[in-house]
């Protein structure tokens, strides 16, 4: 069907540009609507963040859809009779993969009852870890678990509350933004140390990891480079990456800081669900949690998710397509792609990246459109976290991929974006902007409201 | 009752152009009608299940009352026979319909596997009983077992997903956990006699009678939400191609996804028994029966004795020969899963050349591919639906 389309697009194409120039009245030609090449798919419903990447092998088909079944099912304590299931905690943000990445996007960051739950605070305290990381909390780790099973606290409940920021566009339309304040009570296991660091951080759609993956390093890197005439350079995080004993690129995560994808589902499987795997073998209770310490494992016996479990996630993590484009041929919406470039965001939302070799036919040397460059950006102090993360100070954000972002109320019903959900939608993400991202910013603000608008609609056709 | 006011409607609206109307073919059978009929008969089944789970609630207090081992036995078969009508309605689900709508997320609440076990009461692992685990066993943490106490308890870790409650946790109470290779849980009698060998059999009969009384309670909104006056039911008949689009993408993605992939297909793949719904009981095999049951008859309009409207009148109009097809494959499907020798735990295990697994993976050929035309099904009418991956 994709190659359908696009055939009939060429054509399109071909003729609409017949003129040759590039004056006002003739029509831009479309857009390429595959975003991740192969690996795109056409799904533009509520299920659209769902869908696998084309031609699967048969053992890859079934390796996704085993790995789907294990990312949406919820882990119970245990022991259980679901022996592969078992051993949630003790300490967990949630049961299940799906929770925070409902239907394989991003949930809200409040549940139904108002409180925090598709969000995550990471903790640390001043220095580094032995590995170049972040320094744990000695009590608490390094994440705030708020849930435990049955009998065992939580490790404190997060707050949050929202001061409004009024603000104008330049052509004096008002706006607003909410500015969170987080807090932390009810701390079970004492006070954390002096100097606690929090980081608050939703869970991002888990579309076209694989193609990000298959980005060869030397392509990341080339877009390295000292500050242009905006203050805009982009730096690499260099992480630890524990399968491999080493510090290398990082590439996932809002810092950038999770080398690849399968060490990226280790550490939420342990962190988040409390489910140990081959690559974290040991729970994370501190040594001061005595009952966290004596619950009951669900490990079988070495560690609780089994390999081949373990690599069918990690698999189902790679073989998420990405939404085809849409809109392709909307003269608003490409004008916005136009103003998205000229207004200096695609100096860090890079439209157009490659991979390269890949055990995936529809991941291996693609051209693809995530809307990133995988590297840091200082994004200013109103964003800032103020918590180290390997190379990326607390001023530093991975500049997160748009792919998929314009589906976002529509799998999701909700439109909250940046690293702790605090935009209510597009033009307030754009509006937090500062550091690196000030002049783009600046020049959305200023811009006519015709142009603001076609620029709205470019990001919603992604 | 079942008037046709747009008998000759059809013919324009569904041919598109393409096919005229033969003239051998009896009155035509109007969208409308296909779309009444599914929610009549879908609220008769919602019904039925309320009324099967109020039986089965008498046949608890009898055997709290006396609980012996032929007590157990009874309340048990009783179990089994009280899912009978709700397995008929599961292809009525992934539309966001009142089962699925979250909150309140009556289907997890109903129904979510697997069940987190050590919540509830003691549990084994690696031959090692622990038997101060659970609720039941732990009144310091909930002194006494109501459904707002459990409610609440579930409150305080800020899940919406509910896995102590509803169908399978009832099972776990009445058989237990199912330690063995292969068959159903043994869980004694002894269990509910006070002053019997086992721990706080009067908290254990508390925490059966809630979780009783919860499934009750959420199927009975699950039913009231399709009774004929009900906003939502009002609103499924007004918007019929949408709704047509919705009972579409139930059956294919109920026969496809869930049924196939996530039902039998993990199993299949894990090889691990406890990877079936009704694994305490071990008769998963007959719950699959039902589902594929339910699904042909929602497809041609039957509930019980009744037959109506179908959607096999809408799709025979269109295009007789995949109307047919559709009809065969999902017969297919009915008997492949009846051919896997049971119980289903033997059959997932061996290799892929065992009569088991060749008859699962044939299970699984066939919903994946009843999925697949309920899709094509579903574009001769003029309506579009997503399977899975829509395009490969």
């Amino acid at each position: 069907m994709i190659r359908r389309a696009s055939s009939i697009l060429i054509l399109i194409a071909a003729s609409a540009c017949s003129g040759g120039g590039a004056s006002t009245s003739d029509p831009l030609p479309p857009a390429d609507l595959k975003s991740g090449g192969l690996a795109t798919t056409l799904d533009d419903t509520s299920q659209a963040y769902r869908n696998s990447i084309r031609a699967l092998s048969e053992d890859q088909a079934s390796q996704f859809s085993f790995g789907h079944s294990l990312f949406n099912r919820a882990w119970v304590t245990a022991p259980a009779t679901t022996d592969n299931l078992d051993g949630l905690g003790p300490l967990f943000n949630a049961r299940a993969c799906a929770t925070c990445h409902a239907k394989d996007g991003r949930s809200a960051p409040f549940n139904a009852s108002g409180e925090l739950l598709g969000m995550l605070f990471r903790l640390s305290v001043p220095g580094t870890a032995d590995n170049g990381g972040p320094n744990p909390d000695p009590v608490y780790g390094d994440q705030l678990r708020p849930l435990g099973i049955l009998g065992i606290p939580g490790d404190g409940t997060p707050h949050v509350t929202y001061e409004e920021l009024p603000g104008n566009y330049a052509d004096g339309t008002a706006f607003s933004l909410q500015k969170p304040s987080y807090s932390i009570d009810g701390w079970n296991y004492g006070e954390p140390s002096e100097g606690l660091m929090i980081s608050p951080r939703t869970g991002p759609s888990v579309i076209g990891l694989g193609l990000l993956e298959a980005v060869p390093e030397e392509e990341i890197l080339a877009n390295v480079h000292p500050p242009d005439a905006d203050g805009v350079h982009g730096v690499p995080n260099y992480v630890w990456d524990a399968e491999r004993q080493a510090t290398v690129l990082g590439r996932f995560g809002w810092k950038a800081n999770q080398p690849s994808t399968l060490q990226q589902t280790a550490g939420a499987f342990v962190g988040d669900i409390g489910i140990t795997s081959a690559l974290f073998r040991h729970e994370t209770c501190t040594p001061s949690m005595i009952a966290c310490n004596r619950a009951i494992s669900g490990a079988d016996p070495d560690f609780e998710l089994s390999d081949q479990a373990f690599h069918a996630v990690g698999f189902y993590m790679r073989a998420l397509a990405v939404p085809a484009r849409r809109a392709v041929t909307d003269q608003v919406a490409l004008q916005g792609e136009l103003l998205f470039t000229k207004f200096g965001c695609a100096s860090c939302h890079k439209s157009t990246l490659h991979t390269g070799p890949s055990d995936a036919e529809a991941l291996a040397n693609q051209t693809i459109h995530p809307y990133t460059d995988l590297l840091l950006h200082d994004m200013g102090p109103e964003l800032a976290d103020d918590r180290p993360d390997f190379q990326a100070t607390g001023r530093q954000w991975r500049t997160p991929p748009l792919w998929g972002l314009g589906l976002l109320a529509k799998v999701n019903q909700h439109s909250f974006m940046l690293h702790d959900a605090r935009a209510r939608g597009f033009a307030e993400a754009i509006l937090w902007h500062g550091g690196e991202g000030t002049n783009a910013r600046e020049n959305f603000r200023s811009a006519a409201a015709s142009e603001r608008d076609a620029l709205l609609k470019f990001l919603e056709s992604l | 009752m079942r008037v046709n006011a747009r008998k000759f409607l059809p013919c324009v609206v569904l041919a598109g152009g393409l096919l005229g109307c033969s003239s051998d073919e009896t009155a035509a059978v109007s969208r409308d009608a296909v779309v009444k009929n599914y929610s009549a008969n879908l609220y008769a089944a919602y019904a039925d299940s309320v009324d099967d789970e109020v039986a089965f609630q008498t046949d608890v207090e009898a055997f709290l009352a006396a609980p012996t081992e032929k007590s157990l036995k009874t309340v048990r078969d009783s179990w089994l026979a009280s899912r009978a009508h709700y397995m008929l309605t599961e292809g009525a689900r992934f539309y966001d319909g009142p089962i699925d709508v979250d909150p309140p997320n009556h289907e997890g609440l109903l129904n979510a596997w697997p069940l987190d076990e050590a919540f509830i009461d003691y549990a084994s692992k690696d031959g090692v009983l622990h038997e101060d685990v659970g609720i039941i066993n732990m009144p310091d943490v909930l002194p006494e077992i109501t459904a707002e106490g459990l409610d609440a308890l579930n409150g305080t870790d800020g899940e919406p997903e509910n896995v102590s409650a509803g169908y399978h946790a009832v099972e776990f109470l009445l058989w237990g956990q199912a330690l063995n290779a292969s068959g159903p849980g043994e869980r004694p009698a002894t269990d509910y006699v006070i002053g019997g060998p086992s721990k706080n059999p009067d908290r254990r009969a508390d925490y059966l009678k809630v979780a009783v009384e919860g499934i009750i309670l959420h199927l009975t909104e699950v039913r009231d939400a399709w009774k004929p006056t009900a906003s939502y039911r009002v609103g499924f008949e007004k918007n019929t191609d949408e709704s047509l689009t919705h009972i579409f993408t139930g059956l294919a993605k109920f026969s496809k996804g869930e049924l196939g992939s996530e039902r039998i297909g993990a199993a299949y793949e894990s090889k691990n028994r406890h990877d079936q719904h009704n694994c305490f009981s071990s008769q998963t095999l007959l719950d699959y029966e039902r589902d594929a049951r339910g699904i042909l008859a929602m497809y041609t309009g039957n509930y019980g004795e009744h037959d109506g409207p179908g959607l096999d009148d809408l799709v025979k109009a269109a295009d007789p020969a995949l109307d047919a097809d559709l009809k065969k494959k999902l017969q297919a499907s009915i008997d492949a899963i009846i051919a896997i020798p049971a119980p289903f735990e033997d059959a997932i295990a061996g290799d892929d050349d065992s009569a088991g697994r060749k008859a699962i993976q044939a299970a699984l050929n066939a919903l994946s591919a009843q999925g697949d035309t309920f899709g094509k099904a579903a574009a001769a009418i003029g309506l579009t639906i997503t399977v899975d991956d829509p395009e490969e």
